[in-house]
């Protein structure tokens, strides 16, 4: 049993400590949390948008409201949102990244590549992150736009102030969901010769020849996602505290 | 706190659980520099299998060729002259003619499986395919990994740049610039170790440093000069700086203590290199794959 352990953290050690390796993990995390910010912050950007474009669409029920300019754009977007989702929920991210890499920005210097990946990633996420977030406004009761609008608020009004803040309450579990998915998926940066986490544990792994490095990449994964889940618990407490269902 | 100490509680686990598997692959790297005594118990077993069967054309027990009708080889089919992909998608080039000398040699059916070229070093140990055969230079750490056959040629590491750029004359001017590599080759390993200075960009495939520096997102590519020659056949816009950073040798490399392939593929080589057919398969290689 000793001699097992003693295996392990000499494997460890040879993989984290020697030659400096650790420097390969700390810049991979660091790859991979700039990645993780900038994807997240245009997702829900991108989300949002497109998520109360396809709710507005489907509010727009009676004829007057179609004939109108407004109405008009409504429905455009509302398909174009129909399309985007279509779309990105229909192609590999992987496939998406190389796209936009080596195509779209094809002479974006190396130092942006990680805000190319990044925007990859956030195009992608903002499609998953629309449909949560369309599911989450259509889960409030429409008697809480009605009594918004009899209130004197306007339509705008009464989705920001009214819809939008109970609908946040419902999509935390899911959004994190989608966050902690997100932040997984930036391991397939390293396609594009970025130095992510998977990326470094594969760096190393190409000089110790065991698969001790994937899992050290592993547990910090994983160490994150458990961060992650933490904030989630904080966050869903804080706005449950008035809550009268929890 | 008592949700924190399950967490903590399930994270040692999990941690357990996968330095358990890490664990098993470690003897063989551990088993390389300190422990000397027991691979040799491992290969007097070896000999005695031999002594008792001493007609060695067949392949023979003891070193996992018994019984077995294919030879498999790892490679990295993006280095030509040494491997590319013909027309056909075949895996071919140099390392293959050598390959297919062998398995005669062996009378056995030569199976070639194309991988990322770290993997290579790996499926050797995990004895998934026979040997890699993949333009791979002999390294100190390589070899505390794997076995190597005698080398069958030069391996030159030179730099790849833009054919206007003049900032980059030789490995002293590359502080500050951005050199690319694949991942885990001899280029890779020499640029971390020795030029801490330079940003090492790290791709599976040469072929991707390649579009990126005519992109310009990088500043210069380190590489074998057979296979960079072969990249700039295709790219006009591309040059090579002759003078080589390092020079070392090419080899097989095969799992450790697998002696039987090993002196069987020493033997082809040593012919191969004797009768000057490895020159032929270089030059043959060479012109093909500029078609």
């Amino acid at each position: 049993m000793m001699n097992f352990l003693y295996g392990i953290w000499d494997s460890f050690y040879f993989s984290f400590f020697e030659a400096q390796r650790w420097k390969f993990y700390l810049g991979g995390l660091k790859n991979t949390l700039f990645m993780s910010v900038v994807a997240c912050i245009i997702g829900v950007v991108i989300g949002l948008v497109l998520a109360i474009l396809k709710v507005s669409a489907n509010s727009l029920s009676k004829p007057r409201g179609r004939r109108t300019l407004g109405g008009w754009l409504i429905r455009v977007g509302s398909g174009f949102a129909d399309l985007y989702t279509t779309v990105i929920r229909g192609t590999p991210l992987l496939v998406q990244l190389l796209i936009l890499y080596y195509g779209v920005f094809k002479t974006a210097p190396k130092e942006y590549a990680m805000w190319v990946a990044g925007l990859s990633f956030g195009i992608n996420s903002g499609a998953y992150v629309c449909e949560i977030i369309r599911a989450g406004i259509q889960s409030i009761d429409r008697g809480q736009t009605e009594a918004g609008r009899s209130l004197g608020l306007n339509a705008r009004q009464t989705m920001q102030l009214v819809v939008l803040p109970q609908a946040v309450k419902n999509i935390l579990p899911t959004i994190f969901n989608e966050f902690i998915t997100l932040l997984k998926e930036t391991s397939v940066a390293g396609y594009i010769a970025l130095t992510d986490l998977t990326r470094a544990g594969d760096v190393v792994r190409s000089r110790v020849w065991t698969i001790t490095p994937l899992v050290i990449s592993g547990l910090i994964y994983l160490i994150l996602v458990i961060l992650l889940t933490k904030v989630q618990g904080v966050l869903e407490r804080r706005l449950g505290a008035s809550d009268r269902r929890l | 706190m008592k949700k924190f100490s399950v967490v903590l509680s399930l994270l040692l686990v999990v941690l357990l659980v996968l330095a358990g598997c890490g664990a098993k692959e470690t003897p063989s790297k551990e088993s390389s520099p300190d422990a000397n005594a027991q691979p040799t118990k491992v290969e007097s077993a070896e000999e005695s299998h031999a002594a008792e069967s001493p007609a060695q054309e067949a392949p023979a027990e003891g070193s996992g060729l018994a019984g077995k009708t294919q030879l498999i080889m790892g490679t990295e089919a993006g280095f030509a002259p040494f491997e590319y992909y013909d027309e056909a998608g075949n895996v071919v080039g140099v390392d293959p003619d050598i390959a297919q000398a062998i398995a005669d040699s062996l009378g056995m059916e030569l199976v070639i499986q194309e991988m990322d070229f770290d993997a290579i070093i790996s499926e050797v140990q995990s004895g998934r395919i026979d040997f890699g055969a993949a333009g791979m230079s002999i390294t100190e750490e390589r070899a505390k990994q794997v076995d190597f056959s005698i080398p069958y040629g030069a391996s030159k590491q030179v730099l790849v740049v833009r054919a206007d750029n003049t900032a980059i004359t030789g490995g002293e001017s590359l502080a500050g610039k951005k050199v690319g590599v694949q991942l885990g080759t001899i280029a890779d390993l020499l640029l971390t170790d020795e030029y801490p200075d330079v940003t090492v960009e790290r791709y599976k495939k040469y072929f991707e440093a390649v579009s990126d520096l005519t992109n310009g997102r990088l500043d210069a590519i380190l590489m074998d000069i057979l296979p960079a020659q072969e990249f700039l056949a295709q790219n006009t816009e591309l040059k090579v700086l002759e003078e080589p950073l390092m020079v070392d040798e090419y080899a097989i490399a095969v799992k450790k203590g697998n002696t039987e392939l090993l002196d069987a593929i020493n033997k082809v080589v040593q012919e191969l290199i004797d009768s000057g057919k490895i020159d032929e398969f270089m030059q043959k290689h060479s012109a093909a794959a500029e078609q």
